[in-house]
């Protein structure tokens, strides 16, 4: 079942960039969003699977188009989105720009999602994916997200979008509400927390 | 939406939003008023009656701030609507919800250990608003009053400088947000995703409860922020005690 979800990978060497990005995708389609400094960091995910989706900048993706092939030879479909940083320059059909309007985004993001061959079903809007489930089994027994970040191995930026994306999906903003949340869907025990005082 | 203004009837008014009720008993007016006016019945039981409009206004309509109006209001009379609040909430409201919550899980069938969890984070905002209305008791409004004081009588202003030296509104605001955040929550987790084994008439009095306490919150915060800080902000300028 996993291996059916897609991912939205960012790579790019800027924050701000990153930062952005995160809340844009907020409004994607997209089951995970992965945000990168460089490439190489994706020798980190060694499992990748399923239909991915890169949004990088042309000349990344040119200085580095053989370790990215290499990385995702075992994926089931990859598409490239490239980022145009320069302000005059036209769009293509596989190209966002940075100063294009979020709507305008949005709506490329989502049409390269859906030409990967991964429509979303409706109704599936509080589910969470594998990974947010792990975010919040550690964001529930309280770690903070530095911690989160550090014990999965990915960046803080993945781990405070990925709770972005918790609190859309459930309506629970709180740490203490989220630990609620987990508690009442079994994604922790109540023994685990009954003693404490996240709650 | 329309405003209230004070040729309204009291009585009127009730009728179209009944959830000012608790806000009309801050001011110490009480039902059975017949056909009086908002003007008469503040007139005849002392209370500003532009400051009544105000605050049962913003109370209703959430965008509603005529924000130069409510700064020329003195603290003095703000402080006091805030702290009968405070009361209400702390005589009225917790103990009313801590009843229902009783009611709510007492009533439980079936595996019930989950439905304990909101008495739990009840509690702990409990905890949390208790704290922070005690912060404004003893230390906030205390030193405003003084600021107040202090720019009326150049003898209180030495008292109040040796006292206050170091301190300003700045910095015993304090966000408003985790609570609201809070109570959204809990709402919300009732709604959504606890397990429905309760009494569903017990149920609905404790959202109704929470919803109407949430409403009274934020106007509560509106107040404060909109109007107190800003217009304390205005007299630590005036008294040289901005930074």
């Amino acid at each position: 079942m996993n291996s059916s979800l897609n991912k939205i990978i960012v790579i790019c060497n800027s924050d701000i960039i990153l930062a952005g990005m995160a809340e844009i995708l907020t409004g994607c389609n997209s089951d995970e969003v992965i945000l990168l400094h460089l490439s190489i960091e994706l020798m980190d995910y060694p499992y990748l699977s399923g239909y991915i989706l890169v949004i990088l900048p042309l000349s990344i993706f040119e200085m580095n188009e053989r370790l990215l092939n290499q990385i995702f030879s075992h994926v089931r479909k990859t598409k490239y989105l490239y980022l145009n940083l320069n302000e005059k320059e036209e769009n293509s059909g596989d190209s966002i720009n940075l100063y294009d309007n979020k709507i305008l985004i949005v709506n490329k993001i989502n049409e390269s999602l859906d030409a990967l061959g991964t429509k979303r079903e409706s109704g599936t809007i509080d589910e969470l994916t594998r990974r947010e489930i792990d975010v919040l089994q550690l964001v529930s027994k309280g770690l903070a997200n530095k911690e989160v970040a550090d014990r999965l191995s990915i960046s803080i930026h993945t781990v405070i979008s990925h709770r972005k994306n918790i609190s859309e999906k459930t309506g629970i903003k709180s740490a203490s509400g989220l630990t609620m949340y987990a508690v009442l869907k079994k994604i922790i025990d109540l023994d685990d927390i009954s003693t404490s005082d996240l709650i | 939406m329309e405003l209230f203004k004070e040729t309204d009837k009291l009585a009127t008014v009730i009728h179209k939003d009944h959830t000012l009720l608790p806000v009309i008993n801050r001011f110490g007016l009480k039902l059975g008023f017949g056909d009086a006016t908002i003007k008469q019945l503040c007139v005849t039981n002392g209370i500003d009656v532009t400051f009544f409009l105000e605050i049962i206004n913003v109370f209703r309509n959430e965008n509603y701030f005529s924000e130069k109006k409510l700064l020329d209001f003195s603290v003095v009379i703000v402080i006091d609507y805030l702290r009968k609040t405070h009361k209400y909430y702390l005589e009225y409201v917790f103990p009313e919800q801590e009843r229902l919550i009783d009611l709510f899980l007492q009533d439980c069938y079936g595996e019930c250990k989950e439905n304990e969890l909101v008495r739990k984070f009840y509690h702990n905002f409990r905890e949390e608003f208790i704290n922070h209305v005690q912060i404004e008791e003893l230390r906030v409004f205390p030193y405003i009053l003084k600021l107040k004081e202090a720019i009326l009588d150049p003898l209180d202003k030495d008292v109040f400088f040796s006292e206050y030296r170091g301190s300003n509104i700045r910095g015993f605001e304090k966000e408003h947000s985790d609570m609201d955040e809070k109570m959204f929550d809990l709402k919300n987790i009732i709604i959504k995703y606890l397990p429905p084994n309760y009494d569903p008439n017990i149920g609905n009095s404790l959202l109704s409860s929470l919803f109407m306490f949430e409403k009274d919150m934020k106007n509560h915060s509106r107040i404060e922020d909109k109007i107190l800080i800003p217009k304390v902000r205005q007299l630590e300028k005036m008294i040289g005690k901005d930074e």
